[in-house]
């Protein structure tokens, strides 16, 4: 790497307080590229786009630009590995930017609470970041290629989408994340219904779990019957989803059915360039991830 | 024949029945809804409308006529935005963003899941959706990381600053759904 | 009734010479939402000799009377104040020529498009900006001239480009006529998308059987001419008198010679994707389509040829020329038709359709190909992933087309009837297969249209489904492709598996227009397609009298429609040509040799180089001036002046148009009759809202406008002063838009340093089919301007130094 970055580190509520294991992935690993994180100090819920904004979207859009001031504050874009924070950044600012009355009323808001806010920081996302630096540069990395390995690579959808909003050259059938995967060795397979939401957004998961899981996994049965030996994620709500709906399914029917590791792209990386499990979090998983640790440590 | 023999009978919305609110609400959000063509693009990329009751289209349909009865069904709610439809309708409407305003308009009128109130108080209280507990502080320990992220978690004064400031806006309680 | 303001004192009608007004309701038109009444009271108040109000001047009655009226008065100016002279101001000329009045002496005040169908919710104000706009156009005809006609000789010789079945039909038209006439052909042969398809709607005759015929006539027609592998590199001159300039590619095969054999293909080593075939199957650096071609010969595709000269080994009649160059040629002729079709919807630009991965997702035309006998699997319909029959099709109608999404609003037109045509054809292949037709709405508008639809339901058991499809997925494990729709009738959702996924593309507007309409100074619409001249009257014609539209080229049609609009393109030019000769008004400037001080910027400003100076004294080439005024607007003495729009009359009507706006701010708006007023014309009818505070007069180009003009019009009171054209580098004169441009950027300086607020005069560009780009800078402007507040607001002292300074320049020239 010639250069470092330095991002503000947005953790959300998921990340931190449900799946610190993803959260200490990118820790280790982003500085391994060349990209310094400086933790958003006193951020809060990114709001949920889904709960938040769906209730009332003036709170929505004064706490999202709350912790956008944070970051400006601190003179740095902010990165965010959740799609849904990822979402709510780019939406807030967009309505900032296309409706000044709103920018002034959000202003004002903030004033309040001794911030200035101007609205010309930017939003990532963690895999946006790692895609800018290529998957070229990534295979030069890697130490321990993770042949054979088949991955079932899931965006999720606030990460593409509203495509106008985003920075991606295709958002229906994109291939950015199954460039970086296959540049960590592994395999990017072909599974029915690749594009599927994993069903947990827009509040769904709060208010209709049985559909929410069911949504999750007719997408797990997918990716079993493509034969994946796990499920990529570069978002820390799909994760959740992914992870506690196996839980949920299994314990439903009594048998411990589905054991298909979920896996944050970052955890993937991680290993490719040669760290331990461990230091990946890959320890802490609600569904055991030692088949596809098995697969690559041998 | 009278029509009460039939068990819907014919509905015409009549002047005044139409909810003037709904319809101002999506213009000043931007939304020419009555460009809807009704091509289902919007359903047929939906994959809620695969597992609930969601008919996206239908929801546009009784939004664009102003109909009242679009914020008490439960079907807005059923949207994972998914942004599917968004990206795909052919008049270039922004359903999933359309479907925000309906649901804020509803939540206005006090039409809320219960677990979503909750979710808004958890927030209004902590700062965060989905709040540390005792367990994560454990794993976040062995992780290596620090036991309290450097969120809100571990600012409690500014905490309770925003919760006297921000969440001024949240709306007022409703009769939950 | 709305009140009108009075203009100060009941004026004289000898002040005003003996003027009539005419004015239309046009139906409801104008009447609906403009207070006729109160303007007919207000200049019968002040005086005007004749002040009549008609329901449809244009219409026979109308005209009947607006005749007699004029010959039963003493009136010798005339003012229509109704719709535009875009649209009916020939058709007065003649009337007023008739009523034994000169046609210089009519204006036009365009209440309908300009004010009636803009301010459409706003009744008072369109009624006073509607007599401030009759107050201009009285204004500028007080000191009208006569006009000056001229016959310019018109070369017999037509020029039609684009080969397919448009330009052919309009071609072999103008040929039978005994017109000389020439085709111009990018691609190796003629016959266009037609020549690809098998069988057409709604009565099933085979494509090439009536194609076939027209190419051979066309190859041997005496009077046509066919220009293959050539392409339009520049156009000069205008209408009667263009020169053309023409690149041919070298075909490397002599067309006298070949007796098209083939062998050369045969042997030919190359092989690299048919994109004929749209990509399916492979073709030869030899190319030659299909056995119908015209020419017979083939020719050398030089990108992907190994130059191995295997092909002369072969050639019995010795046809090969390898040293052969590419060809440039100039071409005199008085007319060009324009007939460059189309190009289909890129389908891969849909990702969720799976259209170039999912090999079983086809679009209309690769199955086309496949359906036809000469296609590359002769035509038998298979699956391209496994090469068996399918059992199971589905058709998407309206991919790329009524998509706001994709920038491709409009409809097709012909997707929904050839998709059935195309289903009913898979039937008859294969009589098990089962068809489902995803449709939206079903527009199967054209005669036998409907009842193809019918049979396709009744006789064929197609299934039609009213829903878009969503999304086409595949599931790799099985090798499945699903549909994902809804049912919007049912309210259903539907997924079905198919083994034939067919896309209808839609027509998009051909790439090359672009460049196309820059050369021929002709605009193209929102979608890139061609601007006719009207919607339904001049479906044909373009605003330039010389260019003409056949086919797509102006808008999605199907054969049947473009046939009729080619045979329409053809018919006009014939009438062009019918007199030999252009009678034309003569817009050349008039010349004052006592004040000319033989400075030459007139000789500089002139684009088309009318004018030449012969010692120290300008002449004027009449046939080569075409009437832009640019010599006028930089003629520092005076001695230059347009006598179709004379300084004087500029100057009156903007003193007018500031004068007797009746709204705050005030503005002016000087519009170039191309460009800009069409927008404005355009805004009209497509009913699109914008501040009614503009005043426009229309000039020849905004290249007319001198300085003393546009600072008049602030010495008048003036709030702010819009100068709209074209885009600059599609000027109609090559160079007015930039010197207006200049100018304005010229005086805005000076407004600056005088203090005035240099926002104030404001340089605007739209293409004619810009309407809603004309409203927007419109609104903006005005939007300025309000917040600049009155003009002088800005002005401290100064301001009396200027108006000063104007005054005495006025006194300076008068005197």
């Amino acid at each position: 790497m010639t250069e470092t970055q330095r991002y503000s580190f947005f953790l959300g509520c998921v990340m931190p307080n449900r799946f610190p294991n993803l959260e200490k992935s990118i820790r280790v690993v982003l500085p391994k590229l060349g990209i310094e994180l400086e933790d958003l100090k006193g951020a809060s819920c990114c709001p949920a786009p889904g709960v938040i904004r769906s209730f009332s979207e003036p709170t929505w859009l004064a706490l999202a630009s709350r912790n956008l001031a944070l970051a400006e504050k601190a003179g740095l874009d902010i990165v965010t590995g959740c799609n849904g924070c990822y979402g709510t950044f780019k939406e807030a600012l967009h309505v900032v930017h296309e409706h000044p009355q709103r920018l002034k009323e959000v202003q004002h808001i903030l004033g309040d609470i001794g911030l200035n806010y101007e609205a010309k920081t930017d939003a990532k996302h963690i895999i946006e970041i790692i895609f800018e630096i290529g998957p070229e540069k990534i295979k030069e990395l890697v130490v321990r290629p993770l042949t054979g390995l088949k991955i079932a690579v899931h965006y999720g959808c606030h990460l593409l989408k509203p495509s106008v909003l985003r920075p991606w050259k295709k958002t229906q059938r994109p291939t950015f994340l199954d460039e970086l995967v296959e540049a960590t060795g592994a395999t990017s397979i072909r599974y029915k219904d690749k594009f599927l939401c994993c069903g947990a957004g827009g509040g769904v998961r709060g208010s209709n779990v049985p559909v929410s899981i069911d949504i999750a996994r007719e997408k797990l049965d997918n990716a079993i019957n493509a034969q994946a030996d796990a499920i990529l994620n570069v978002c820390s709500f799909c994760h959740l989803q992914y992870e506690t709906a196996q839980v949920q399914i299994n314990k439903e029917i009594g048998e411990m059915k589905y054991r298909l590791p979920v896996i944050y792209y970052t955890q993937l990386l991680g290993l490719a360039l040669g760290l331990e499990p461990d230091e990946l979090g890959l320890n802490k998983h609600l569904i055991s991830v030692d088949s596809v640790l098995n697969k690559v440590l041998g | 024949m009278s029509s009460s023999s039939f068990p819907n009978p014919v509905r015409v919305l009549r002047r005044g029945e139409r909810d003037e609110e709904i319809i101002k609400a999506l213009k000043n959000e931007g939304f020419d809804i009555n460009a809807c063509m009704q091509c289902g693009t919007c359903t047929a990329s939906c994959l809620s409308g695969r597992w609930t009751a969601l008919t996206v289209r239908k929801v546009m349909r009784k939004a664009a006529l102003g109909d009242s009865s679009v914020l008490e069904s439960s079907d807005i709610w059923m949207c994972t935005t998914c942004y599917n439809c968004y990206d795909r309708c052919p008049r270039d409407l922004k359903v999933t963003d359309a479907i925000i305003v309906l649901r804020n308009l509803a939540s206005a009128r006090g039409f809320i899941h219960k677990n979503h109130r909750k979710v808004v108080q958890i927030l209004a209280k902590t700062g965060h959706a989905v709040p540390i507990n005792d367990k994560i502080q454990q794993v976040r320990k062995e992780l290596g990381l620090p036991k309290i992220p450097p969120t809100l978690a571990k600012y409690p004064e500014e905490r309770e600053l925003l919760a006297k400031t921000l969440f001024q806006l949240a709306p007022e309680e409703g009769d939950e759904q | 009734m709305v009140p009108l303001t009075p203009k100060g004192q009941k004026v004289k009608s000898k002040k005003y010479g003996k003027i009539g007004i005419f004015l239309c309701r046009c139906g409801t038109n104008v009447a609906d939402v403009i207070d006729i009444e109160a303007l007919r009271e207000k200049y019968e108040n002040e005086g005007i000799l004749l002040v009549e109000v008609d329901d449809h001047l244009c219409s026979e009655q109308g005209v009947y009377d607006f005749i007699n009226k004029i010959k039963q008065s003493d009136v010798e100016r005339v003012v229509i104040a109704g719709c535009s002279p875009l649209l009916h101001r020939e058709l007065f000329t003649e009337a007023i020529r008739e009523a034994g009045i000169d046609p210089g002496h009519l204006q036009m005040a365009n209440i309908r498009e300009q004010c009636s169908w803009v301010h459409y919710d706003d009744h008072e104000n369109a009624t006073r900006k509607a007599a401030a706009i009759i107050d201009t156009s009285i204004a500028k005809i007080r000191s009208s001239k006569p006009l000056l006609l001229y016959k310019t000789h018109i070369t017999e010789r037509a020029l039609v480009i684009g080969g397919g079945v448009a330009g052919l039909t309009a071609a072999l038209e103008l040929a039978d006529a005994g017109i000389e006439t020439v085709i111009v052909e990018k691609e190796g042969f003629i016959g266009g998308h037609m020549a690809k398809w098998d069988k057409l709607f709604p009565t099933f005759d085979c494509s090439i059987c009536i194609l076939g015929p027209m190419m051979a006539r066309a190859s041997r027609h005496k009077n046509l001419r066919i220009m293959t592998l050539s392409k339009v590199k520049e156009v000069r001159g205008s209408v009667g008198q263009y020169k053309v300039h023409i690149v041919q590619k070298a075909r490397y095969v002599d067309i006298e010679t070949c007796t098209g054999c083939n062998r050369c293909i045969e042997i030919c080593p190359v092989e690299v994707a048919d994109e004929y075939n749209n990509g399916i199957g492979l073709r030869k650096a030899m190319v030659r389509p299909s056995g119908d071609t015209v020419p017979l010969a083939p020719y050398i595709d030089t990108e992907n040829c190994i130059g191995c000269q295997s092909c002369a080994g072969v050639c019995e009649p010795k046809s090969l020329r390898f040293d052969e160059e590419d060809k440039s040629e100039i071409l005199n002729v008085g007319a060009i038709i324009v007939a460059t079709g189309f190009e289909t919807f890129d389908a891969s630009i849909v990702e969720e359709l799976g259209y170039g991965e999912n090999p079983n997702v086809l679009t209309s035309l690769e199955l086309e190909r496949l359906i036809n006998p000469t296609g590359p699997t002769s035509g038998i319909v298979v699956k391209p992933s496994d090469g068996k029959p399918p059992k199971r099709v589905a058709f998407l109608l309206c991919v790329g087309s009524r998509s706001t999404r994709f920038n491709r609003p409009y409809c097709s037109r012909v997707c929904c009837t050839a998709a059935i045509k195309e289903a009913i054809q898979l039937k008859q292949h294969l009589p098990n297969v089962e068809i489902y037709i995803f449709y939206t709405d079903i527009r199967t508008f054209g005669k036998g249209q409907e009842e193809l639809y019918i049979r396709a339901a009744n006789d064929f058991k197609i299934t039609f489904f009213r829903g878009a499809v969503g999304e086409v997925i595949h599931d790799p494990i099985n090798d499945k492709t699903i549909i994902r729709a809804e049912d919007t009738l049912l309210r259903r959702m539907i997924e079905l598996e198919v083994d034939l996924v067919v896309l209808m593309v839609g027509m998009d507007a051909s790439p090359t227009n672009i460049e196309l309409s820059r050369l021929l100074k002709t605009p193209l619409d929102e979608n890139g397609f061609f601007l006719e001249q009207h919607p339904k009257l001049g479906p044909s014609s373009t605003h330039l009298k010389g260019i003409f539209l056949a086919g797509v080229v102006q808008g999605p049609k199907d054969i049947a429609d473009t046939v009729a609009h080619a045979g329409l393109a053809a018919s006009k030019v014939k009438t062009l040509f019918a007199t030999g000769q252009i009678i034309s008004e003569a817009c050349a400037p008039s010349f004052d040799e006592s004040v000319c001080i033989g400075c030459r910027l007139c000789e500089e400003a002139c684009a088309p180089k009318a004018i030449k100076f012969i010692n120290t004294v300008p002449t004027i080439d009449i046939a080569a001036c075409r009437g832009c005024g640019a010599c006028a607007a930089v003629c520092p003495s005076g001695a230059l002046d347009l006598p179709c729009l004379t300084n004087e009359q500029l100057e009156q009507a903007t003193q007018a148009a500031v004068r007797f706006n009746p709204l705050k701010p005030a503005i002016v708006g000087y519009l170039c009759r191309w460009c800009a007023y069409a927008a404005a014309d355009k805004a009209g009818i497509s009913r699109i809202k914008y501040p009614p505070n503009v005043i426009t007069i229309q000039v020849p180009c905004t290249g007319r406008l001198n300085i003393d003009t546009i600072l008049s019009a602030f010495s008048e009171g003036a709030d702010g002063v819009a100068v709209m054209g074209c885009h600059v580098q599609d000027c109609h004169y090559r160079s007015g838009a930039r010197q207006a441009r200049d100018r304005v950027e010229k005086v805005r300086e000076v407004l600056k340093a005088i203090g005035i607020d240099k926002r104030r005069l404001y340089f605007g560009s739209v293409s004619a089919s810009e309407a809603e780009l004309f409203a927007e800078q419109i609104e903006n402007f005005v939007n300025i301007i309000t917040e600049l507040g009155p003009l002088g607001a800005e002005i401290s002292k100064t301001s009396r130094a200027f108006h000063a300074q104007t005054t005495k320049r006025k006194v300076t020239k008068s005197g």
